[in-house]
């Protein structure tokens, strides 16, 4: 009874607050194709004595939530991705367990600018050597909210598959902490976790389709295979069975190990390492031109264009910033009709984030 | 039978079947490779050693030419696995090149090429190339200009739907070009 009493208050304070529970983000109806625009508004120089009232009542708020949230235990920390959807502002599970704030931005409606600071993106100007270095976080997040993927039907298996979870965090626990990870803070505000990177992987190789509904294995042109696709050899090297689900995770994931711990990519750091990370894992991890910068890398013409579209993915599917020069890239390579840049940053963001949850 | 004999049987057994493992002293490596020839001449033998690194899926593949007791090393793939390696005189000067293929082992099954050219029994790396989805090289006279070309048989994913298609490259004054 004492539960639901604290819920219906807390829910009263929502009600009354509904209004301001948009307003971290002002939203300008007069963009040219009509569109909501998403402006961050805990930029500095964005900042109003109103935008900073509210931020202090959301503060006020989040640590309301926080308080019900410990007191009522097994009802709110269950919220998924579905009960996420129907939050304003909501309180978005992240990749260790820990919780960020967060806002769902929906499609069509709403174009996720882009505006806010970046922090750890390759900037297009900068060398080889100073463009992983990461920058301190912003306050605030404007991060859309995952996107759970589809439960698994038939001989499917899915990242929305029953096992999925047992097998992601299997792989997670036994190889991740080993990976020489850089700290690195997203355009949200997120801290990148070693399990945002997996997900990030199993989305931009096989979209989280190990098996599809008939019982058949995702398999590449070149032979990868599964949820990491794993090329044979690299299956034999790794002592896995790529066919396998959870042996397919585990393998990616001591793949990844190889590719932060040694070779070329060990020796880059911050955005920059996890760039090129995403590189090796495609095109491996002792080719030669692991040694070039992302910078360089993307803009050579002898490098594979789906190499360096991979790179470009997994900044999308990580929350980085594309630069001016990635969106015309990732324009030219990856947006298919129907799309937009900013529709297809978004896409990869909030899958990636989605699976596992 | 003895614990010994049973490993003398395996080996012996191993070397009859065409590979031979040897011992190795690295400690950075594992204790077996595998050794076979390219080919034999009166320069030497060169040869192709396959080597697993220890705890690593990285390989430690070289090719090196033997001649008597003495011993150099052509080339190492430096964690790439060679997966196989051609000789031929690709400029038509009397002495053969090596043409090296290598799996970079990543998602996209992606191939590096390397060419060692031979002057004078000299072998001096002049060409890499990266890329060409599960690739696979070969040397011949397609055009009958009696010149040998490098052939490389590969998978288009760039297009769509992905298609297969052949990279012409040739040798010429000491550099690799690629053919339109």
């Amino acid at each position: 009874m004492k539960r639901y009493a604290i819920i219906l208050i807390a829910l009263f304070c929502l009600t009354i607050n509904a209004a301001p529970a948009q307003t971290p983000f002002e939203v300008n109806n007069t963009g040219s194709q009509a569109q909501k625009k998403i402006v961050a508004a805990d930029e500095p120089q964005a900042q109003t004595g109103e935008t900073k009232e509210l931020r202090g009542f959301f503060k006020i708020l989040k640590g309301v939530l926080d308080i019900l949230k410990a007191v009522v235990g097994g009802i709110i920390p269950s919220a998924n991705a579905a009960e996420i959807d129907e939050m304003p502002i909501g309180r978005m599970p992240a990749a260790n367990g820990t919780t960020t704030t967060g806002t769902r931005l929906t499609y069509g409606d709403v174009t996720n600018t882009e505006t806010g600071k970046q922090t750890a993106g390759v900037n297009g100007n900068s060398s080889g050597a100073s463009a992983g270095a990461t920058t301190p976080a912003v306050t605030g997040s404007k991060a859309p909210a995952a996107v759970s993927p589809d439960p698994a039907t038939g001989k499917a298996v899915t990242t929305g598959s029953a096992k999925f979870k047992e097998w992601f965090k299997a792989a997670c626990d036994a190889h991740c902490s080993d990976w020489e990870f850089p700290d690195v803070t997203n355009k949200y505000g997120e801290k990148i976790t070693r399990e945002d990177y997996m997900r990030a992987i199993i989305w931009i190789e096989s979209r989280g389709v190990h098996m599809n509904a008939k019982g058949t294995l995702t398999k590449s042109w070149a032979g990868a295979q599964g949820f990491m696709q794993l090329m044979p050899n690299t299956a034999r090297g790794l002592k896995v069975n790529a066919k396998d689900g959870a042996q397919n995770l585990k393998g990616g994931a001591k793949y990844l190990t190889e590719i932060f711990n040694s070779g070329a990519v060990s020796k880059k750091s911050g955005a920059e390492k996890l760039i090129m990370a995403a590189c090796a894992y495609n095109l491996g991890p002792f080719s030669s031109s692991m040694k070039m910068s992302w910078n360089d890398f993307k803009k050579s013409r002898k490098m594979p264009t789906e190499t360096r579209g991979y790179g470009l993915k997994l900044k999308m599917c990580l929350g980085l910033e594309l630069t001016e020069d990635e969106r015309k890239l990732v324009k030219e390579w990856l947006v298919t009709p129907g799309h937009t840049v900013d529709s297809l940053i978004e896409e990869n963001y909030t899958n990636t984030k989605g699976i596992g949850r | 039978m003895k614990y010994s004999s049973i490993v003398r049987i395996t080996l012996a057994m191993i070397a009859l079947s065409g590979v031979v493992f040897v011992s190795s002293d690295s400690s950075t490596a594992s204790s077996l490779f595998e050794q076979s020839d390219v080919s034999v001449s009166d320069r030497g033998r060169i040869v192709l050693e396959r080597r697993q690194a220890a705890d690593s899926i990285a390989r430690m593949d070289r090719i090196i030419i033997e001649n008597g007791s003495d011993t150099a090393e052509l080339f190492a793939s430096e964690g790439r696995a060679i997966e196989q390696v051609l000789e031929e005189d690709l400029d038509l000067d009397g002495e053969k090149e090596l043409l090296i293929q290598m799996d970079l082992g990543g998602s996209g099954g992606f191939k590096e090429f390397a060419l060692l050219h031979n002057k004078g029994g000299k072998y001096t790396p002049i060409w890499e190339e990266t890329g060409f989805c599960a690739g696979n090289a070969m040397i011949a006279d397609r055009d009958g200009d009696g010149r040998p070309n490098i052939y490389i048989e590969y998978a288009n994913t760039e297009v769509k739907p992905t298609r297969e298609e052949t990279a012409i490259f040739t040798l010429e004054n000491g550099e690799v070009k690629k053919a339109e």
